[in-house]
């Protein structure tokens, strides 16, 4: 299985039920490759925070066609995670309250972590890289 | 137990690669059918389908592909694109006591053609 080739792909409607659905799959996952606990510990962790800022901060409330995309793929001893929407896009102020610890949070449990915009400018996606010893981390967002 | 009624425009699916899918997809049907308020011997009954669905070797392009939809008391789910021959065999096999296993644990089974030419199953649990 090449970097090319996700691993787990998950499309689900950026609704909050569906950020444990998400938790679950990538910690399936993680089991599935042989991750040590700690190292699944960070990658669950770190996956359902940006999970959760999809769902609170990427789109306008109500908003019918609001996805959350999820991308995983596997390759020597890392693990590449990409969190995506189809959102308003970085620097929107969505007036949704939060203590702001997710992104450094997401930061301190990778290896590398990258903030873009989407496939084509729409969105945002969030590529965070984990290592399977979880070994010294050199984040930054 | 509460549950939820999804009724957004966004499909909800899970692609997983066949050689990690059976804790993925164990862990996934659990959570689904708990949110569907099943009874634990049906949430039972899902972990052995996730089993025998990760186990089978109908995926095409090795990708174990699932959508689903959560609803009152009930989990809708259809797998694939299947293999050529998959449905089939996904349906009859394996076999426990000469019993096909997902017929005997679904309430509803279903062969599904599509434009793509590839064959996919519908189940549906309650």
């Amino acid at each position: 299985m090449t970097a090319e080739t996700p691993q787990l792909h998950l499309l689900l409607p950026a609704a909050p039920e569906n950020v444990v659905v998400a938790r679950q799959a990538i910690t399936g996952l993680c089991e599935g490759l042989g991750f040590p606990s700690r190292a699944t510990d960070d990658v669950r962790l770190a996956v359902t925070e940006a999970c959760t800022n999809v769902v609170v901060h990427a789109y306008a409330p109500d908003t019918a066609t609001a996805q959350l995309e999820v991308e995983a793929s596997a390759a020597d001893h890392e693990l590449l995670v990409t969190v995506r929407d189809q959102g308003r896009g970085m620097g929107v102020f969505t007036g949704a309250a939060g203590l702001g610890l997710g992104l450094p949070l997401i930061a301190a449990l990778t290896r590398a972590v990258e903030m873009r915009a989407g496939p084509n400018g729409v969105g945002t996606e969030i590529a965070m890289t984990f290592s399977k010893d979880g070994s010294e981390q050199d984040a930054h967002v | 137990m509460s549950s939820t009624v999804q009724s957004t425009a966004v499909p909800s699916r899970i692609c997983v690669s066949a050689v990690t899918a059976g804790p993925v997809l164990a862990r996934v049907f659990g959570i689904l059918g708990a949110r569907a308020g099943l009874s634990l011997d049906r949430v039972s009954d899902l972990l052995l389908a996730a089993d025998t669905i990760a186990d089978a070797d109908v995926h095409a392009d090795g990708m174990a592909c699932i959508e689903f939809t959560v609803v009152e008391g009930q989990i809708d789910m259809v797998v694939g694109p299947l293999a050529e021959g998959g449905a089939e065999r996904l349906l009859e096999s394996p076999r426990v006591g000469g019993v096909a296993v997902l017929p005997r644990l679904a309430d509803q089974v279903e062969l599904l053609g599509s434009d793509d030419g590839a064959r996919r199953v519908r189940l549906a649990f309650s």
